[in-house]
C-alpha cells in the first residue's frame, strides 16, 4: 500500500515537474518546430530554407538580409566598394569581433571561408564557382577583403551573404585528410554567430545558446535558448503549437491548418508577402520528358484551380511562369497553362519519345507536395500517363535531385528566395551552369544560357528584364517547370513572441531579434 | 463422425460471436467482390473534385469525403479487396512455408529440424511489425512488397505451431502403427499428421489474417504500403490525420473498417477452435 502511494507520488512529482519546467522555460528559450530534418550543420553545405536555422542562427556573413521587402545590411563587413569595371570588390571588416572560441575574426577567416566553398563545391558554392577563381581573392591587411571576379556579375553583392565565416584556425585543427574539416563542421559550430552550439542529434535537431559576446549586441529580452527540433508529423507541429509546447513552425503548412490555427487562442499567424514560387521540377534531361510535348501533356493535365482555390483556399495566388509575379524580369501577359485535357490529349499525341510510367518524388512533411502530386497524378491517368508517388525527407530528396541519374522525374517543391533578382529563380533553375547544383531540371540549352549569362553581366535593370523576359517565356511555353503559385508567408508563432524580423531570405527563422512580449 | 460435424455446425450457429464473425466477413467480401456496383462513386477511387473536400456525412457522400474531395465509402469499399488481397496472400504464403517446414522439423527431428527451428527462432525474436517494416522500407513502397514482407516475417508462426503438434502426435500409436506397416513418411505425413492436425493450423490461419491485415494497415500508416491514390485503409489513415480532429470521419471510416475485418476474424477463429476441436466433437460425439 505504501509502496502504491510512493509511486503515484512520484508520478505526480514527476507530471507535474514537466509541466513547470517547461512554463519555467519559457521565459527565455524559444522552441521550433522544423519539417525537415537537420542532418548537417556544416553551412557550405546546407543551402535550403528547410534547413535554414543552423545557418542563419549559427553564422555570420559579411552582409544580412533583413526585414521584407528584403535590404541588405552591413554584418562582419563595415562598408564595401565595387571596381568601375564590376570586377573587383572590396570589403572593410568590422575590427574587434569575436568568434565563439574568444579568437579574433579577421580578413583570413573569409578567405578560408570562400576558398573552402569553391573547394568543397556544396550548397552555396554553386553562385560563386562560376564567378570566383580559387585563390584569386586576396587580403591586403587583417581587416580588408578583395574579391576578384571573372567577369562582372549583376548578383554578386545580393549573394554576398551566403558566404558564412567559420573560424579558420578552429575548422584547420579539425581538418581530416584535407576534408576541410566537413566531418568536424557536419556536427559543430565554428563562427561569431549569434548562437553556440549546445546540443546536437541529427534525428532531434540542436539547441543554440545565445553567444553574449556577439558583435551586434543584443536587445534586453533576446531568448537566451533556442531549440530547433525535427517535427515531420504537420499535426504534432500544430498541436505543439496550440499546446504551448513549441513557440514556432515553419512557414510551409498547409492552409487548412493555417485556418486552424488562427483559431487558436494562443497562437498568431504573421502574414507577409512574399516570394516562394511553388511547381514541379521536371527532369527535362531523361526521356520522355525531354520531349516538350510530352511537358506540355502534363501541364495541361494539372487542375490549377482545383489546387489554388479549393485545396489552398485561395490563400495564394496563380503564377504562370518560373519568376514570382511580384518581381520584375516576368512579362506582364505570361498567359499561364490551364487545366485542359483536350490539349493535353493533342500534345501527347505528338510525343514520339516512348511513353512510360514516371515517377513523383514528394516532401515527407509537406502533405502538400503530395496532394499536389496527386490531382497530377489523377489528371495524367486520364491522358494516359501512368505517375508513381514516392515520398522521402527532404534532404534525401535534394540529394537525388543533383544527381542526374538518381533524379526524380518530377518533384513538386517550392523555390524560395535567396536573393531578390530574377537569377534566383530562371536562372538557377535552368542555366546550364547550374546543373547538377541549383539546376536540377538539367536544362541545357544553348538560347537560355546566351539569355541567362548576358543579363549576369550586365547591371542595367532594364536591360536585364528584356533578358529575362525572354527567358521566362521560354520556359513557361515549353514547360521546363510546371508552375503553380507564388506563396504569401504564413508564420505561426505563440501569440507571446515578438520581433520576428520575417525575410523572404531565411523564412523569418532569424532568432536573434525575437523575444517574448 | 457426420452427426459430431452437424452438432459442432449447430453449436456455431448457435454462437453468436462466431456468427458475427462469419457475417462480417461475408460482408467484406460481398464489399470487394462488387464493389464496383455497390459504389456510389465508383470512379473516386483514382478521381478528385476538389471542390468536394471534406464534406462531412450526407446523402450523397454517405461517409464523407476525403482531402481531394472523393467519396469515403467508394473508396473504402475498393479498399477491401486491397485488404483480402493482402491477407490472402500474405498469409496463404506464410501457410504454404510454415507447414512443410514444421511437419519436416517435426517429423524427422535432429540436427535438420534443429536448423529450421532456430532460424524460425531468429524471425520470432524480432517483433514482427519492426521485421516487417525494416523488409518493406528496403523493397520500397508498394502492395507486393508488404505482401511479401508480410509472408517473410509470419511463416515461422505457422512452421512453430505445427512442429509442436506434429512431435507430440508422432508417438500417438496410430502413427507408429502407420510406420510399423511400411507407410512412407511423405505418406504418414499428408495423410495422418496433417488431417489432425489441420483444425489448429485453420484456427492460427483465422486469427492470422486479422493480425496481418491490422500489421499491414500499419505499414500502410507508415507509407510503406502502397502509393497513393491507392485506397488502402491505412493510408487513409495516414492521410488523415493532419485534418483530425475537424474532419472527424475522415479517419473514423477506415478506422472503423479495420476493426469490423480484424474482429470479424478473431470471432471466427475462435469459434472455429470450438467447432473443430476434436476433444470437445469426441466429448459430444459419446454423449
Amino acid at each position: 500500500m505504501k509502496r502504491r502511494t510512493l509511486s503515484a507520488l512520484a508520478a505526480i512529482a514527476a507530471a507535474a515537474s514537466f509541466v513547470f519546467s517547461g512554463s519555467a522555460w519559457a521565459q527565455g528559450k524559444y522552441v521550433h518546430a522544423n519539417n525537415s530534418g537537420y542532418d548537417n550543420l556544416d553551412p557550405h553545405v546546407v543551402f535550403d530554407v528547410g534547413r535554414a536555422a543552423s545557418r542563419i542562427n549559427f553564422y555570420d556573413g559579411l552582409l544580412r538580409w533583413v526585414d521584407n521587402p528584403p535590404k541588405m545590411i552591413p554584418w562582419l563587413a563595415e562598408s564595401y566598394t565595387a571596381s568601375d569595371d564590376g570586377k573587383t570588390w572590396t570589403f572593410k571588416l568590422k575590427k574587434g569581433v569575436k568568434f565563439h572560441d574568444g579568437s579574433e575574426f579577421t580578413a583570413d577567416d573569409v578567405l578560408y571561408s570562400i576558398e573552402r566553398m569553391l573547394a568543397t563545391k556544396k550548397g552555396a558554392s554553386s553562385l560563386f564557382l562560376p564567378i570566383i577563381m580559387p585563390g584569386s581573392t586576396k587580403a591586403p591587411d587583417k581587416y580588408t577583403v578583395v574579391f576578384t571576379l571573372k567577369e562582372p556579375s549583376a548578383i554578386f553583392l545580393s549573394t554576398v551573404p551566403e558566404i558564412l565565416i567559420v573560424n579558420s584556425q578552429l575548422v584547420k585543427k579539425n581538418e581530416k585528410d584535407g576534408d576541410w574539416g566537413q566531418a568536424w563542421l557536419a556536427k559543430n559550430v565554428a563562427s561569431t554567430g549569434s548562437y553556440k552550439l549546445k546540443r546536437y542529434d541529427p534525428a532531434i535537431g540542436f539547441v543554440g545558446e545565445r553567444f553574449k559576446d556577439h558583435f551586434a549586441g543584443w536587445g534586453p529580452k533576446a531568448f537566451d535558448e533556442i531549440e530547433f527540433r525535427t517535427v515531420l508529423e504537420t499535426n504534432t507541429r500544430v498541436q505543439g503549437l496550440i499546446k504551448g509546447d513549441i513557440q514556432g513552425t515553419d512557414g510551409y503548412l498547409p492552409y487548412d491548418q493555417i485556418l486552424r490555427l488562427k483559431e487558436a487562442k494562443n497562437v498568431q499567424i504573421l502574414e507577409q508577402e512574399s516570394m516562394r514560387v511553388f511547381y514541379f521540377n521536371i527532369h527535362n534531361g531523361r526521356g520522355p520528358m525531354s520531349d516538350v510535348h510530352f511537358r506540355r501533356a502534363l501541364a495541361y493535365a494539372f487542375d490549377y484551380d482545383g489546387f489554388v482555390k479549393d485545396i489552398l483556399k485561395g490563400a495564394v495566388s496563380r503564377n504562370a511562369g518560373p519568376n514570382p509575379n511580384n518581381l520584375w524580369g516576368s512579362p506582364k501577359d505570361l498567359k499561364p497553362y490551364t487545366y485542359d485535357l483536350e490539349k493535353a490529349k493533342a500534345e501527347l499525341a505528338l510525343v514520339k519519345e516512348p511513353i512510360r510510367p514516371i515517377t513523383i518524388g514528394t516532401l515527407a512533411g509537406f502533405s502538400e507536395t503530395e496532394q499536389a502530386a496527386t490531382l497530377l497524378q489523377n489528371g495524367a491517368k486520364k491522358i494516359g500517363i501512368d505517375i508513381k508517388i514516392e515520398s522521402a525527407p527532404w534532404p534525401v530528396i535534394q540529394t537525388r535531385m543533383q544527381d542526374r541519374e538518381k533524379n526524380y522525374d518530377m518533384v513538386p517543391l517550392w523555390k524560395s528566395t535567396y536573393y531578390v533578382d530574377p537569377n534566383n529563380w530562371v536562372g538557377e533553375m535552368y542555366a546550364s551552369r547550374y546543373i547538377g547544383t541549383r539546376n536540377t531540371s538539367y536544362i541545357n540549352d544553348p538560347e537560355m544560357d546566351k539569355w541567362l549569362d548576358e543579363a549576369l553581366a550586365i547591371s542595367d535593370q532594364d536591360k536585364r528584364s528584356v533578358l529575362y523576359e525572354k527567358a521566362v517565356t521560354k520556359a513557361t511555353d515549353q514547360a521546363f517547370g510546371i508552375y503553380v503559385y507564388n506563396t504569401r508567408w504564413y508564420g505561426p508563432y505563440a501569440a507571446n513572441v515578438a520581433g520576428i524580423r520575417f525575410s523572404p531570405i531565411g523564412s523569418g527563422q532569424d532568432m536573434r531579434w525575437a523575444y517574448y512580449k | 463422425m457426420k452427426a459430431g460435424w452437424r452438432r459442432g455446425l449447430n453449436r456455431f450457429a448457435s454462437d453468436r460471436a462466431s456468427a458475427l464473425g462469419l457475417a462480417l466477413l461475408v460482408l467484406l467480401l460481398v464489399a470487394a467482390i462488387f464493389a464496383p456496383i455497390l459504389a456510389p462513386f465508383p470512379g473516386d477511387v483514382a478521381d478528385f473534385h476538389t471542390a468536394n473536400r471534406l464534406r462531412p456525412p450526407d446523402a450523397v457522400n454517405w461517409l464523407g469525403t476525403d482531402r481531394m474531395g472523393s467519396d469515403l465509402f467508394s473508396r473504402i469499399l475498393f479498399g477491401a479487396r486491397i485488404t483480402i488481397t493482402i491477407a490472402v496472400v500474405a498469409v496463404g504464403s506464410a501457410v504454404l512455408v510454415g507447414v512443410p517446414i514444421g511437419l519436416v522439423a517435426g517429423y524427422y527431428g535432429g540436427w535438420p529440424s534443429n536448423l529450421l527451428m532456430r532460424v524460425s527462432d531468429i524471425f520470432l525474436a524480432v517483433p514482427q511489425i519492426v521485421l516487417a517494416i525494416a523488409i518493406a522500407q528496403t523493397l520500397g513502397p508498394s502492395i507486393e512488397n508488404v505482401i511479401l514482407a508480410l509472408s517473410i516475417t509470419y511463416w515461422p508462426f505457422w512452421a512453430r505451431l505445427v512442429f509442436a503438434e506434429t512431435r507430440s502426435l508422432k508417438n500417438e500409436v496410430f502413427i507408429e502403427s502407420a510406420i510399423a506397416l511400411g507407410a512412407s513418411p511423405l505418406r504418414v505425413m499428408t495423410l495422418h499428421v496433417l488431417p489432425n492436425i489441420a483444425s489448429a493450423i485453420i484456427v492460427r490461419t483465422s486469427i492470422g489474417m486479422g493480425a496481418t491485415i491490422l500489421t499491414a494497415a500499419a505499414l500502410g500508416f507508415l507509407g510503406l504500403g502502397a502509393p497513393p491514390p491507392t485506397p488502402e485503409w491505412g493510408r487513409m489513415i495516414a492521410e488523415s490525420r493532419e485534418f483530425l480532429p475537424e474532419a472527424w470521419w475522415y479517419a473514423t471510416v477506415p478506422g472503423i473498417a479495420i476493426f469490423m475485418v480484424v474482429m470479424g476474424f478473431n470471432l471466427l477463429g475462435d469459434g472455429l477452435r470450438d467447432f473443430l476441436d476434436p476433444r470437445i466433437r469426441r466429448g459430444a460425439g459419446v454423449k
